[in-house]
């Protein structure tokens, strides 16, 4: 099977040329990503290769010094970030960085922030009935969560916006084995309803599992990319990534 | 007895005066994490521009009011705009140098406008003292303390029951979080220091009336008020309400019984011993996260 | 000798003409010595006094053939601005003299600068007025704290300093030579009020609040120097806001009179804080608690028919020729400041300051002019009679009691 032969699908968001920095420190150079839509994308890469940067670039937390970010066809470089939510993309940071004081109840109306009251108690239920150990928990502060109810949390969080575009910062770190299966299985649901997922992981055999295309960065640039098989087949990413 | 009673009755109102600073500063503090020190200048500001409109421009009372809310808002807005804004990012040190800068710039602009001879703003509510047996509460103490319960418990709805609430805390909480929900949170900052300043200049004008309106006279309050917010624990609507009143009766009590000089030391010993026993405060959050 | 004519002379103040006669010849003497480039020898024994002056102008700072140069500073802004009225009264008087030819035939200059009720800026003033000015002398500077300041390079630079604004017991405790109190010491007002509140008002139970400083403590001190005594007595820190406890405290004490010694700001507060517990003892106030605006800052009619000590006349009573010469001469030169009673301080220490001129053997120097002030005696001034001596630099020792009618001082009418 080539390239060629995959059904064509539009594009939904493309970086070209997008370089980021912290003062002087340049962390995402001259990078070039292309995403289909309803794909799922992983992007892998060592620490401080620049994947979250990336995310970052994508949800506008951070504004790239060159180059540009495109979003359906749009430029949106220059659009601050509650824009992009409005527009659709959605991200879960690093970290989960759920609001701990607010309720889980408080945490997902936030997520849903930009949709209509009158939808929120459905859009609270879509995501309740995808993380169903959320139900108990509504009432209760996000930080008295256990970490893999805290990361279902900010994933529900972020769909209550109804992304097109999911962006997940390392969704999997310190999660028991259990969770991390219960957490990608939701992602998968969530690929399937038509939503593109973008999947920054350090556990690349899972997001290689899930994943339709991948991209390996290194020292901030786009070091190989290609469908899972062609980066399971490839030597180097084996050695680095999924152990020999 | 009777003595007791009128220190803690005369207190309530001087403490409902800190209550509204401190909450005030916990208002602008939870969303911008600047502790607003010129927030003296500021209420002084607003009060000055109360007598403007009233004495000066002989608006109506209700003309004279508008006119100072509005320019409350407005001055909030603006300096957060104009000077915060630029040192958000900043070290603390900055941004508390920017914020002494302000309460220096602004007393000095004001009292090159409005000069420092002491003005007189009328009371809100006129008539003599009410009786309580042997005890008096002025009027004008028993609505200041009546509009501060009342600005406090709409506050605490708003913040707890309404989207807009919501978004100010998730903003107080994680600021760039806060913007991936949607949240414009450049504008909910905006907002916070022009409910801030409005808060602050209320008190003010409240205030001005018992004491005399100069450009710098409400720098002694607002050292109380900061301290209320510290006892309050710094963030917490309820606990700046409870540490203005607390801080208002302590301070009439300490003056009463022990010494009318050493009022203020006192009151920041009580507070040091406080927050050795309590460091987050009486009402301070303690942030529960398994992270 | 002529000095003693001109002390004389000055004694009848209202004997114009004799001064005026006097004052005519004098710059020609002075003129045509220094035309003739003689010293004082070639002038002679009658002429003496004009040609060392001349070569005392190039010796004495501030001092010309024709002008003194005088030194003020006062807060003309920030929390004291009002007291900044006093300039107005010291130009006023200079004016009037300026009229009448100056002094000697020199003109009175005036530098006034603004110490913003501060003591670093009083300091700064003050070396500005000293090194740069080249002030012959300071008429009047203003507050405990600014003057306390200062002494030193009065000191250093042994510049005359006639007039502080301030009664404490600084000033008056130990006498430096250069220094001439105006003002009665803050003791002798106290003890006025005291005696006054004891004898005339026949308290039973006095309460006295007073700031806890120098200011505050001396008024205090006077107080119970006239043998009344306090049965509570607050100190109260100069920032204070809240008074509504100290109120409580004089209220449930049961007194029957309050002493109030504080600066108008506090006296502002501390008599609404007892309007607002119904409490309506008899006031007694020092003489710098009140300020015009005052009036309209206290709540209810509290201030009205309060006491207040005062060495100013009443300045409503235009009978008193003391007062007459003030208001007119406020209302030719100074007409858009207020003849208030911070104008008379500064107008009461102008003439003192040049009485002392008058009084000057020989030659004008700091050492010859502050010979001359401590040779003046039974000087009358818009406050009262002042003498001083060698050993003696209090000032004014008259204090009297008024009431405070409608924004008036007047005299009491019980």
């Amino acid at each position: 099977m080539t390239g060629a032969e995959l059904p064509a699908r539009e594009e939904i968001l493309s970086l070209s040329g997008l370089t980021c920095s912290y003062g002087s420190v340049v962390a995402v150079r001259e990078m070039d990503i292309a995403i289909s839509a309803r794909s799922v994308v992983a992007i892998l890469g060592a620490n401080g290769a620049g994947k979250s940067t990336t995310l970052k670039a994508i949800s506008g937390l951070i504004r790239p010094s060159h180059g540009s970010v495109r979003f359906n066809g749009v430029d949106i470089t220059h659009v601050s970030a509650p824009k992009r939510v409005k527009l659709g993309i959605a991200h879960c940071p690093e970290g989960r960085r759920i609001f701990v004081n607010e309720t889980v109840k408080e945490n997902l109306m936030l997520g849903g922030q930009l949709a209509p009251k009158k939808e929120l108690d459905s859009k609270i239920a879509e995501v309740l009935e995808l993380f169903p150990a959320l139900a108990d928990r509504l009432g209760q502060a996000g930080g008295s969560l256990s970490g893999g109810e805290q990361q279902m949390l900010a994933i529900g969080r972020a769909l209550m916006s109804s992304p097109k575009l999911l962006l997940l910062d390392e969704p999997s770190l310190g999660l028991a084995p259990l969770i991390v299966k219960r957490v990608l299985d939701a992602l998968v649901e969530i690929n399937k309803a038509g939503t593109t997922v973008v999947l920054v992981e350090q556990n690349v055999s899972s997001a290689l599992h899930l994943a339709d295309y991948a991209y390996v960065l290194s020292q901030g640039r786009v070091g190989l990319e290609g469908t899972p098989e062609e980066l399971t087949a490839n030597e180097r990413v084996r050695n680095l990534y999924l152990g020999g | 007895m009777t003595l007791f009673f009128q220190l803690i009755v005369s207190g309530l109102g001087f403490g409902a005066v800190y209550a509204l600073g401190a909450i005030s500063l916990t208002v602008i503090f939870n969303t911008s994490n600047v502790v607003n020190f010129a927030s003296a200048s500021l209420s002084s500001a607003v009060a000055l521009l109360m007598w403007l409109a009233l004495v000066r421009l002989h608006l109506s009372v209700v003309l004279a009011w508008l006119f100072a809310l509005v320019a409350a808002m407005v001055i909030g807005a603006v300096v957060e705009a104009a000077f915060l804004r630029r040192v958000e990012r900043s070290s603390l040190i900055v941004q508390i140098v920017m914020t002494l800068g302000l309460l220096v710039a602004i007393e000095g602009l004001d009292g090159a406008l409005y000069g420092f001879n002491p003005k007189t703003l009328p009371h809100v509510i006129h008539g003599p003292s009410i009786a309580i047996g042997s005890v008096f509460l002025d009027r004008n103490d028993a609505f200041i303390l009546g509009l501060t319960l009342v600005l406090t418990l709409v506050l605490y709805l708003v913040y707890q029951r309404t989207r807009l609430g919501l978004a100010l805390r998730a903003v107080a909480s994680d600021r760039d979080v806060a913007s991936l929900m949607g949240i414009q949170t450049q504008r909910m900052v905006s907002l916070s220091w022009a409910i801030g300043v409005l808060l602050a200049g209320v008190s003010a004008i409240l205030i001005a009336p018992s004491i005399s309106l100069t450009p710098t006279f409400m720098e002694n309050v607002a050292v109380f008020a900061f301290a209320a917010a510290v006892l309050g624990g710094f963030g917490s609507l309820p606990g700046a309400l409870v540490g203005g009143l607390l801080i208002g009766v302590m301070s009439n009590l300490i003056s009463g019984y022990l010494s009318n000089n050493l009022q203020l030391t006192f009151v920041f010993l009580m507070i040091l011993l406080v927050l050795y026993i309590r460091p987050n405060g009486l009402f301070g959050k303690r942030v529960m996260s398994r992270q | 000798m002529l000095g003693e004519f001109e002390n004389l002379d000055f004694r009848r103040g209202s004997d114009r003409s004799r001064w005026r006669g006097h004052n005519v010849k004098w710059p020609k003497v002075v003129l045509a010595c220094s035309t003739l480039g003689l010293v004082a020898a070639a002038c002679g024994s009658s002429s003496s006094t004009g040609t060392t002056a001349t070569t005392a102008a190039a010796a004495t700072p501030g001092v010309t053939a024709n002008s003194i140069l005088f030194g003020e500073t006062t807060p003309k802004s920030g929390p004291a601005a009002l007291y900044g009225q006093q300039q107005a009264g010291i130009q006023a008087y200079f004016d009037t003299i300026n009229a009448q030819g100056g002094v000697g035939g020199r003109k009175l200059k005036l530098i006034a600068l603004d110490d913003q009720y501060s003591p670093p800026v009083a300091l700064q003033d003050t070396k500005t007025l000293i090194e740069q000015d080249h002030v012959f002398a300071i008429v009047q500077t203003n507050g405990t704290a600014t003057t306390e300041a200062n002494m030193p390079i009065y000191q250093q630079f042994g510049v005359p300093v006639v007039g502080a604004g301030t009664g404490a017991a600084f000033f008056y405790d130990t006498l430096r030579p250069f220094f001439f109190n105006v003002w009665p010491a803050y003791t002798v007002e106290g003890k006025k009020l005291g005696e006054f509140a004891t004898q005339t008002l026949k308290l039973n139970k006095i309460g006295v609040i007073y700031q806890n400083d120098d200011f505050g403590k001396s008024l205090y001190q006077g107080f119970q120097s006239s043998g009344a005594t306090a049965a509570v007595s607050i100190p109260y820190d100069p920032t204070q806001t809240d008074f509504s406890s100290a109120v409580a405290q004089l209220k449930s004490a049961g007194v029957d009179g309050v002493v109030i010694f504080a600066i108008p700001g506090p006296a502002i507060s501390i008599m609404n804080a007892m309007a607002a517990i119904n409490f309506h003892p008899k006031l007694l106030l020092s003489q710098v608690s009140v300020a015009p605006s005052s009036y309209s800052a206290v709540n209810s009619s509290e201030i009205n028919g309060s006491y207040i000590s005062a060495f100013i006349p009443p300045l409503t009573d235009s009978t008193n020729p003391q007062v007459a010469t003030f208001l007119s001469a406020m209302k030719q030169y100074q007409p858009s400041t207020p003849a208030s009673v911070f104008a008379a301080w500064g107008w009461e220490a102008a003439q003192t300051a040049v009485a002392g001129l008058k009084a000057v053997h020989g030659p004008l120097t700091r050492a010859s002019y502050i010979a001359a002030l401590n040779t003046l005696t039974n000087l009358q001034i818009l406050g009262g009679t002042i003498s001083y001596s060698p050993t003696d630099h209090a000032g004014l020792k008259n204090v009297t009691v008024l009431e405070n009618i409608n924004g008036h001082r007047v005299r009491p009418t019980a």
